[in-house]
């Protein structure tokens, strides 16, 4: 696994109370399951047409509290990193009804509309989704060659009243080298491409 | 000094089980369970054994709380183990190394392989293996059957004199010079011996032609002679390679003459010949005193009770002795390898855990013998049929116990050794894999210090190998422990049903199904049942150890039907009962306030709420039964009316207009169908509970009932619509289906009035993968393929039972497409914009997409596992809004609606 070098450092916070007031108890933060059901979810993304040393932002990776509170996001780093691949940066932001989400860039995620600063996470989740806010969490990609680099997840280390947890969240992101058909994603989106061209 | 004085935890056991306040309870079960509406029983008409017990676990404790003494559970009863139910709320399990009970006609016995006569040959009065024997003349002198037309019979070339018997011996004097032939009937096969009472006058060849049905026999290149199927080739019997010893052998392993004997397989007329040919120099032997006893063949099951030696390097499977320590001066070695089924133990503290041996001769007798023998864990996998000396499996001495007493022949009577191996089966317990134990001298170099036991073969089963282990099972809140199948309550219009019945019946493995032919019966086979308390709640507790493998899919999972019966009715439900396994079970044995479950509803892969089956069963004027599980029927979704069918490669769709089509509505989930996929029927009460009850020895065999499957007609190619698939031109969904993914898939039941309805469901595997792209609003259909089957109960009357449409596999997939109706997120927080890329949805635990199965006359509910072998992806070619977002990814948490249109 490889450490994030940040480049957005985590906002400094007050941690609050949680609701039965222990101080060992704070919220976990949920990211890629449910917190209800437990059912977890595995993303797959693959970019067409990446480059070397450019950025690739990501979002609409919902978070939320198991109960009310706030927790710190201290660090992301990557899981089973290959061919080059970097994390640039991370961010988070509530959701609104202002903006939507954040599909896929090629921008910093500073010119995306996120903070520079990842604030607390404070949003709970919620027994009715439909009119719950929850926040959304921006993650910058790159690379260090022209080659096809990619990433089998993200694990995050965040602090919860005092107390540093993790969450891992399968998320595999593949950025694909101009023309690659060797690798299996890949091959699959630039086929799938070429085949709606001809449509 | 008695044994006991020199165990000193053997204090903690409790005391053997009595009679007491259990029996009348047991009495009133068995009336209970036997005065049925249809039965046609009358409860005095039945036999009771008369013994404590009870019929399931909360039962068996509260009886054993009142009478201070341990009852037996009954529904635990396996061949091989008996469990107890403690005062003080723990449990015994008492675990033999074979068999010590059967069931004959469906009625529990206990193994007695003495000898009768019985339509002109011999057979054991009750043992696991369909042996005869001859009573003289010509004929095979012995035939071993093994169902499926499969059976192993040995002749001899002349005919045979009348044989005598004494106990499960058949003696035959004469037929060879100055010798006899000897048969002796073991609990899961039998031994032929030639014993020659005098030295033979000129060189001894020992012809035995061999009749096979269905069988092949060979010799393996370690000697040993194995018995295979000829159409599956899987091995069904083995024994070590034949030897001779004398008669001072015969008495201690320090003494006499033993000798490997030649033997060759030739080809004669009717089939092979086992040619044994014993070393003519060892016979004329002046040391050699006599009888001396030719061991030319062993046919019984692989066993797990076996020793090795350096007298006997291949493993002795079939020997009624075991035989471990030091002789010969110091320079032969024995070690006794053992296995027992303690799957049942995981995750349970081990209060107290003996291995029983019986000693019937060591070197010598005393407190302390040589360093005396030690038992140790063993650590890697080893099999009866492939054991030798220079191949033994790794051990550990962690946890290893050394008993230095000694018993037997020659100064002092046999014994029963008690080994504390609470150390070893806590690690078992604890996850360590269970290979069994290996006795050995606590010190190898000793000159001589050993002791043979009585094995499973010997004449009197319970003095073979026996774990008494007493422990307490992990509980959850709820009461289940984790060999818990099923929990749930009983009630009538909402009302509980105290007392109910609850009967677990396993479907046979689908291969056995799949090859019935049209009217073809199987036995029923029950696996657990249950009585309701006071607040008809009611719990199932299955041991996988004593599953029957035809009843045992490869992955290890059980298809289950539940009757659920109050005193006048009963209701049916169908589910695949499954095994955390690999890692997942590893993952979850580690989580010490866990109690990890051996069953569950949920995939194998799954840990989190994986548990027993929890049904909610109301027998009521609205039957019904709830499965309380996060893909239960009651959150299937209605696929709605079927649209027109559509060929995605050749048809092009319209896009979907955000501005006219209608909002996508969280509240259009199918309730309505979730409670039509959990109606049931009621029907009298039948014969199940009476044939369950004889099962488990609770009645005679005069008045059991004996019920069977019987197969009917089969129905192919049966339209499962199980997923709904949205996109657009300038995103085009694919779903892809892969090998591995599971299907539940709904079961109709047709009650004896004709009806049909809901049956619960079955898991089916995919064992092919399909993908398919271009989509755009559409629902996907697979086929699948069900069979019908009857229930039929005979005893003096045959009374037939339902029928239930049951699911057989796939049939093809993603072989049919109709349109949907497209529906758009207007909630733009669900929505996210993409403008190039592939979306992959692969894997949610639990999560499913839902459908349903047109059975022809009753729509089911068909699910299919959304696990990391499927998946629904979306390439992205024009500007895109992607919506169905949740905290899950991009999908709503049931993946029916993902979808993706124009920006």
């Amino acid at each position: 696994m490889r450490t994030l070098t940040r480049l957005i450092l985590p906002m400094v916070m007050v941690t609050a109370t949680t609701a039965t007031g222990c101080a060992g108890e704070g919220p976990r933060l949920a990211l890629g399951q449910d917190p209800k059901t437990g059912e977890t979810v595995a993303i797959t993304v693959a970019l067409p047409n990446t480059r070397a040393h450019r950025s690739y932002s990501l979002g609409s990776w919902v978070m939320c509290l198991d109960r009310p509170g706030s927790v710190t996001i201290d660090r992301i780093d990557l899981i089973k990193p290959q061919g080059g691949m970097v994390l640039q940066a991370f961010s988070s932001r509530p959701q609104s009804r202002t903006h939507e989400m954040l599909g896929n860039a090629e921008q910093p995620l500073t010119e995306l509309g996120f903070p520079a600063r990842s604030p607390a996470v404070t949003t709970p989740c919620a027994e009715e989704e439909r009119n719950t806010v929850h926040t959304e969490l921006g993650l910058q990609y790159g690379k260090t060659g022209d080659a096809t680099a990619s990433a089998e997840g993200v694990h995050l280390t965040y602090t919860s009243a005092g107390r540093q947890r993790t969450v891992d969240f399968s998320l595999t992101v593949e950025l694909c080298a101009p023309g690659d058909m060797i690798t299996r994603r890949c091959e699959d989106m630039y086929e799938e491409m070429r085949r709606a061209e001809e449509e | 000094m008695a044994i006991e004085d020199l165990h000193p935890r053997r204090s903690r056991r409790t005391s053997r089980p009595s009679s007491g306040l259990a029996v009348g309870a047991v009495l009133l079960l068995t009336a209970s369970l036997l005065t049925t509406a249809g039965a046609g029983v009358a409860a005095g008409s039945v036999a009771v054994e008369v013994t404590a017990s009870s019929p399931d676990r909360h039962s068996a404790l509260e009886a054993a709380k009142r009478g201070g003494s341990p009852v037996e559970i009954w529904s635990l009863r396996t061949e091989e183990s008996t469990t107890y139910a403690n005062p003080d709320g723990s449990l015994r399990t008492e675990l033999f190394s074979g068999p010590v009970r059967i069931k004959d006609k469906g009625v529990w016995g206990d193994i007695d392989t003495s000898l009768v006569e019985s339509g002109g040959v011999l057979r054991p009065q009750r043992a696991k293996a369909d042996l005869e024997i001859s009573t003289g003349g010509n004929g095979a002198v012995a035939r071993l059957s093994r169902g499926k037309g499969r059976s192993f019979g040995v002749r001899w070339a002349k005919a045979l004199p009348r044989p005598t018997v004494a106990g499960n011996v058949a003696t035959y004097s004469g037929v060879v010079p100055g010798g006899d032939l000897v048969v002796t009937a073991l609990p899961t096969g039998m031994a032929n011996d030639v014993v020659l009472r005098e030295r033979p006058t000129r060189p001894l060849e020992i012809r035995l032609p061999l009749a096979l049905s269905g069988l092949n026999f060979g010799k393996d290149a370690s000697g040993r002679l194995k018995l295979t199927d000829a159409s599956a080739g899987g091995l069904i019997a083995s024994a070590p390679q034949p030897y001779m010893w004398d008669a001072a052998a015969q008495e201690s392993p320090d003494s006499g003459r033993r000798a490997a004997v030649t033997t060759a397989v030739e080809k004669g007329e009717d089939g092979p010949v086992l040619v044994l040919k014993p070393d003519p120099a060892f016979l004329a032997d002046p040391a050699v005193r006599y009888p001396v006893t030719v061991d030319p063949w062993t046919t019984l099951a692989l066993k797990t009770d076996t020793f090795i030696s350096t007298d006997y390097p291949t493993a002795q499977n079939a020997a009624t002795w075991l035989h471990a320590g030091k002789f010969g001066s110091g320079g032969k070695t024995a070690r006794t390898y053992l296995q027992f089924g303690t799957t049942r133990l995981a995750g349970s503290t081990i209060n107290n855990a003996d291995l029983r041996l019986w000693n019937y001769k060591s070197n010598d007798c005393g407190t302390s013998v040589g360093s005396g023998i030690q038992v140790r864990r063993v650590t890697g996998a080893w099999s009866p049929s492939a054991l030798q000396l220079t191949a033994q499996p790794t051990t550990t001495g962690t946890n290893a116990v050394t008993l230095a007493r000694a018993a037997g022949d020659p100064s002092c009577a046999e014994a029963e050794m008690y080994y504390s191996i609470e150390g070893i089966v806590q690690d078992w317990a604890d996850g360590a894999a269970n290979y069994g134990l290996q006795l050995r001298a606590a010190n190898e170099n000793d000159a001589t210090n050993w002791r043979m036991y009585r094995s499973s073969e010997n004449g009197d089963p319970a003095k073979g190998p026996k774990l008494i282990v007493d422990y307490t099972p992990p509980t959850r809140p709820d009461g289940t422990i984790p060999e818990s199948a099923v929990t749930g309550v009983a009630a009538i219009d909402g009302q509980p049903v105290p007392g109910a019945d609850v009967v677990a019946t396993a479907w046979p493995r689908e291969e056995i199904l799949d090859g019935l032919a049209d009217g073809a019966k199987v036995p029923t086979q029950a696996i657990g049942v249950a009585k309701a308390d006071s607040q008809g709640r009611f719990i199932i507790d299955v041991d996988p150890d004593a599953l029957p493998a035809d009843y045992v899919a490869d992955d290890g999972s059980v298809d289950v039907q539940l009757a659920i019966a109050d005193a006048t009715r009963e209701v049916r439900w169908n589910y695949t009962a499954t095994r955390p396994v690999g890692a997942v079970a590893t993952a979850m044995t580690a989580l010490a306030d866990v109690v990890v479950p051996l069953w569950s509803t949920a995939p194998a892969d799954v840990s989190e709420n994986s548990g027993p089956a929890t049904l909610s069963v109301d027998l009521g004027s609205s039957p019904r039964v709830a499965e309380n599980r996060a893909d239960s029927p009651a959150a299937w979704i209605d696929p709605g009316p079927e649209g027109e069918e559509i060929d995605p490669d050749t048809e092009v769709q319209p896009d979907p207009d955000p501005e006219t089509e209608p909002e996508w509505q969280d509240d259009s989930l199918g309730v309505d169908a979730g409670a039509r996929a959990s109606a049931v029927a009621v029907e009298d009460r039948s014969d199940v509970f009476t044939m369950a009850a004889a099962q488990y020895g609770m009645a005679a065999a005069s008045a059991a009932r004996l019920c069977f499957t019987e197969a009917r007609a089969r129905h192919s190619g049966l339209q499962e619509r199980f997923m709904e698939a949205h996109g657009w031109s300038g995103a085009k969904a694919k779903v892809t289906q892969q090998y591995g993914v599971d299907h539940q898939l709904g079961m109709g039941f047709k009650d004896t009035a004709g009806r049909w309805s809901a049956g619960g469901s079955r898991k089916v595997d995919l064992t092919a993968s399909a993908e398919r792209g271009g989509l755009t609003s559409v629902w996907v259909y697979n086929k699948v393929n069900y069979r019908d089957y009857t229930h039929v109960c005979t005893s003096v009357t045959t009374v037939i039972g339902p029928t239930e449409r049951r699911p057989t596999g796939v049939h093809s997939l993603l072989t049919k497409f109709t349109k949907a109706k497209p529906v758009i997120f207007k909630d733009t927080r669900k929505c996210t914009t993409y403008t190039g890329g592939t979306y992959t949805k692969t894997r949610g635990k639990n999560a499913t997409v839902s459908g349903g199965v047109d059975l022809g006359v009753v729509n089911v509910s068909a699910q299919s596992g959304f696990n990391s072998s499927s998946s629904i992806s979306w390439t992205v070619t024009k500007k895109t809004r992607l919506c169905g977002n949740t905290i899950d990814g991009w999908a709503d948490p049931t993946s029916r609606i993902a979808e993706a249109h124009k920006y």
